[in-house]
Parts: structure tokens; C-alpha cells; sequence
């Protein structure tokens, strides 16, 4: 099939999908990026080889997924032309440079960031989108500048409702809706929010956003909008395709429903939900029948910090507490270790469940609804004795 | 120049002839990304080229609280890809390649026939591909066929 692989694959990798197809191409061909698993090569969608997790709480740049809806995106951006406009329902409309954004108060922060579908190819029945399997997240600490500073600057009237944010990138067809999204004001000032001009203490990636990206930790990615260069107040809801048709999730415990039900109601995906992961191992692994096994994993706690994680190795029944790495912050990935002893003979079915600050765990039983959004259940490894 | 890979390309020249040369054409990110001749887009002409040409005098980096920026510019790799299939596929290359690759559609996991023509409405009637009304019923028969089981 020479002919329909791009001729710049490296190999190939497969995901643990629930059915076919598994295989995906690997590539170092994308500028900035190392290697990565090749989901779309235009808009790119390049998803993190999960050993990449093992290695660090923070994901590094080169290798922190990568999600564009359209494929217009400016290959060139020159840090001394660019600016950032502030407009709408402000009394003193802005239009900063990157040098205003640097000169101002800055604040860091460690956060995760994390596709609305992140784990869509794991759902069943399988539905369509981006097949990602876990990869679709990473963890970085992004210095930039509060939005509510920016917004406080360009003076926000009172009438404001909501904040809409649009990047350089636009459709390739004319007509098609430009990719914005918006946050209601109160929490587009609340202080957390931010403007990012670095990720682990270096610019973004062309790819990531540079140079500048919106930041809303605890809220799925489709929120950080990338190549910032537009922030506008509005004085009404924002009812864009892309805040009222897509990226919306049933208004259920979990945004749960069941395959073919409608008529529930639905509203923009909102906040991440706690998730954790084996790192050390994957399952179709092997370990020593009786032997002390050290497990290890990341976590994190959706719109707050981590509690706990636990494991089990009887499905659920029991559950042990594991030891909890250095708390780099309420939205970032925490990392969490134990040891356990392997039994004498079978299979070793091991879960990880994250319970976060609010009390709120991971449930037992997968979600379900069309748009493959919010999974976050329970993890689970199977590791043969030998 | 990206390599062609099934068109018949003058390597004097660089003309491209063949029936796929639309094709590999419409796959060039770089000749989309700045809205040339397939799918005109004026607005984003007039941004990229703007964005391409620094001002007289521009930086290539600037500083402030002891952070640097420095401008950027790259290139995305060719999207490289065909739909395979011969006769079979020439609907959803000439309609679908404009505006995203193959990879994606190739990696869907089985879909019934109503939710590929579910997928192809969605991308004309929302996301407004310019994709023939007498097109549609090709491009999902090839979908349907390619399906995973």
C-alpha cells in the first residue's frame, strides 16, 4: 500500500482498541514535534505515545498532542507583527503586542489539557471521530497573563455576558463556521483563566498554539483556543455552531445516555472529570507469579486536585491506597505509585480509580453518548503470570 | 515541492498531468493554507500573506520579564495520501481531500451506511464542502465498502 502511506512514516504502532482498525503510522515529520502517533496529518490530529506518561508529570512540548479542526493555519507567525485584540463590549478597545503581553503581571500554572474525546476509539458501541485511544492529554506548566487583567484593561462594561475567543486559524472553504468558543464572564474573570505565552518554560510549539493560547484549567481543551489573537466581549450568550451544536454532551449523571436514546437535553461540554492510568505497565504484559511488583501511574482530578488513587486486583471488590507523588497543583497530573505481590498463577486484572478533593471517583461502569466525550472509567490492566 | 505520487510529473518543468493532478493538488497544504486557486478564500490570502512578509525591520525575537519569543516558520508535511481504490474512489478524492486528509475516515471504526451518510451531510451541509449533490451517493458507497467489520 506504498501508495497510500505518506511517504514520511516512521513505523507503526497498534492501539488497544476494542475492534478494528488498530494500526496507526508514527511520525517525527511535523515541525517542532517528535514522534508521535499520526491520527490526520490535515488538520494535523497527532496523538502521545503513551509511554511518553511514564517518564515525567509534565508532557514534553515535542510531544504533547496536537488537535486542529481546519486546515488553514498560518505556517509563518512573526513575533514582532502579531497582536491580540481586545474588543466588544469593553469601553477602551485593545490591540496588544507580544511585548505589551510580556510586560504585564504574570502567573504560572500546572494544568492538564485534555480532548473533549480523549479515549473516543474506546467506546461501544464505537462511534465516530477521532479514534484516539488515552493519548489525547497531556500536563504542562504555562506562564502567561491572567485574562481577567486583559479584560480589565480594555475595561469590561457592565452589560458583558460572555467572552468569545477566536485563533489565526480559519476554514478552508468559505461559508464554514470559524472555530470560537466562549466562557460566561464570571469565569472568564475568575482569576485562573489565562493567556499562555509558554509551556514548560519554553514558547508553545506552532502546533500548540504559539504564540499565544487560552488556558481554562479543570475544562476540556476545546476551550484553550490556540494562535490567540482575538478576544471578544459579548453582551448576549454566545449561540456559534460551536458552542450551540457542537461539543455538546447530555445533561446526565456522567453525560451518560444509552446508544440510540433521544429527546434528553444537552449543553456544552464543560469540566473534566478525574481519570488515572497505569504507566508501567499495559495490558498483555507479564510479571513473576509471587513476586513484589511495583506499580506506577498518573492521575488527575478533573476541575479539582487528587485525593487519592487506589487499585484493586479483584475487580472492584477491595482497594488499596497508593502513595501519591509531589502535588504540583490543583489541575495538574499527579503521579501515584505501590507495590503489590503477584499471585501464584492466572491472570492479573489490576484497576485504578482517582477520587478527587470534591469526593467525586471514577465510576465502576463506562459512559456512552454519540460525540465519544468524557470517558472516565475506571482503568483497567490484565497482566499474564509467568 | 512535495513528491507526486501517482501523476505523471515533468521533472523539467514541474507541470503535473494525469487525472490525479487535481488531487494532489487539492492535498498541497501549503497551496490551501493560502487559499489559492481550488477553493478561493480571500480572507485567509489576505491574513497568510500578511503573516508571510514581515514588516521592514521586524524582529526576529523579542523579550520581556525575562521571556523570549521567537518568530516562526515552518512547513507541515505533505499529507502524501490517496484514497485507494482506483474508479471507485475518484468521488472522495476529488471532493474530500480540499479540506482534510485520508488517515482519518480510514481509521473509523464500522459505521452503518445512515451514519456515513450522516457524516457526508454533515460535512456539506454544516461544514460547506463544495461536494456535487450527484457525488454524495459515490462517496458513500465507497465509505460503506471500505468499512471495518
Amino acid at each position: 500500500m506504498a501508495a497510500t502511506s505518506p511517504v514520511w512514516a516512521d513505523g507503526f504502532v497498534d492501539l488497544d482498541l476494542p475492534s478494528e482498525p488498530v494500526r496507526r503510522e508514527l511520525t517525527g515529520a511535523f515541525p517542532q514535534k517528535g514522534q508521535m502517533i499520526l491520527q490526520r496529518s490535515r488538520p494535523p490530529l497527532l496523538e502521545t505515545p503513551f509511554e511518553v506518561f511514564d517518564r515525567d508529570v509534565f508532557t514534553p512540548n515535542d510531544q504533547f498532542f496536537v488537535r486542529w479542526h481546519w486546515a488553514a493555519i498560518p505556517p509563518q507567525i512573526d513575533v514582532a507583527t502579531f497582536r491580540v485584540a481586545i474588543r466588544g463590549h469593553v469601553n477602551n478597545p485593545l490591540s496588544l503586542t507580544l511585548a505589551d503581553v510580556l510586560a504585564m503581571p504574570r502567573v504560572e500554572m500546572a494544568a492538564v489539557n485534555q480532548c473533549s474525546g480523549n479515549s473516543r476509539g474506546l467506546f461501544q458501541p464505537r462511534v465516530a471521530g477521532g479514534q484516539w485511544e488515552n493519548g489525547a492529554m497531556g500536563n504542562a506548566r504555562w506562564t502567561g497573563v491572567r485574562l481577567r487583567d486583559l479584560l480589565d484593561r480594555a475595561g469590561v462594561k457592565a452589560s458583558a455576558i460572555s467572552v468569545r475567543f477566536n485563533g489565526l486559524d480559519e476554514p478552508v472553504v468559505d461559508g464554514a463556521p470559524d472555530f470560537i468558543k466562549s466562557l460566561d464572564i464570571d469565569h472568564a474573570r475568575d482569576g485562573e483563566v489565562m493567556v499562555a505565552f509558554a509551556m514548560n518554560s519554553e514558547q508553545l510549539p506552532l502546533l500548540n498554539g504559539f504564540p499565544l493560547r487560552l488556558i481554562v484549567p479543570g475544562w476540556y481543551s476545546t476551550y484553550w483556543v490556540k494562535t490567540l489573537n482575538d478576544i471578544e466581549v459579548l453582551d448576549a450568550p454566545d449561540t456559534n455552531y460551536w458552542m450551540a451544536t457542537a461539543y455538546r454532551i447530555p445533561d446526565t449523571p456522567h453525560a451518560n445516555v444509552a446508544p440510540g436514546q433521544t429527546g434528553f437535553k444537552t449543553v456544552p461540554i464543560n469540566r473534566m472529570v478525574p481519570r488515572s492510568f497505569f504507566t508501567n505497565v499495559r495490558s498483555g504484559g507479564t510479571v513473576r507469579s509471587g513476586t513484589t511488583v511495583s506499580l506506577r501511574g498518573i492521575a488527575f482530578g478533573g476541575d479539582r486536585g487528587v485525593a487519592q488513587v487506589e487499585i484493586s486486583m479483584d475487580q472492584g471488590q477491595s482497594w488499596q491506597n497508593t502513595s501519591l507523588g509531589r502535588d504540583e497543583g490543583t489541575y495538574s497530573f499527579r503521579q501515584w505509585s505501590t507495590q503489590i505481590r503477584a499471585p501464584q498463577s492466572g491472570k492479573l486484572l489490576l484497576q485504578a480509580r482517582c477520587t478527587n478533593t470534591q469526593g467525586e471517583a471514577q465510576p465502576a461502569k463506562p459512559n456512552w453518548n454519540g460525540g465519544g466525550f468524557m470517558r472516565n472509567v475506571i482503568e483497567s490492566v490484565e497482566l499474564s503470570l509467568v | 515541492m512535495p513528491e507526486f505520487l501517482n501523476s505523471n510529473v515533468d521533472i523539467e518543468t514541474r507541470r503535473i498531468t494525469g487525472r490525479a493532478a487535481l488531487v494532489q493538488i487539492a492535498a498541497m497544504p501549503i497551496i490551501l493554507a493560502l487559499g489559492a486557486t481550488l477553493v478561493p478564500r480571500g480572507e485567509v490570502s489576505a491574513k497568510d500573506n500578511s503573516a508571510a512578509v514581515p514588516a521592514a525591520g521586524a524582529l526576529d525575537s523579542l523579550s520581556g520579564g525575562g521571556t523570549t519569543l521567537r518568530s516562526v516558520n515552518v512547513e507541515f508535511p505533505d499529507p502524501g495520501r490517496l484514497f485507494p481504490g482506483g474508479d471507485k474512489a475518484e468521488a472522495i478524492n476529488n471532493n474530500c481531500l480540499a479540506c482534510h486528509s485520508a488517515g482519518m475516515v480510514l481509521t473509523q471504526p464500522y459505521l452503518s451506511r445512515a451514519e456515513w451518510r450522516s457524516e457526508v451531510d454533515k460535512m456539506r451541509n454544516i461544514y460547506k464542502a463544495p461536494i456535487a449533490a450527484e457525488d454524495v451517493a459515490a462517496i458513500v458507497d465507497y465509505l460503506v465498502s471500505r468499512r471495518s467489520k
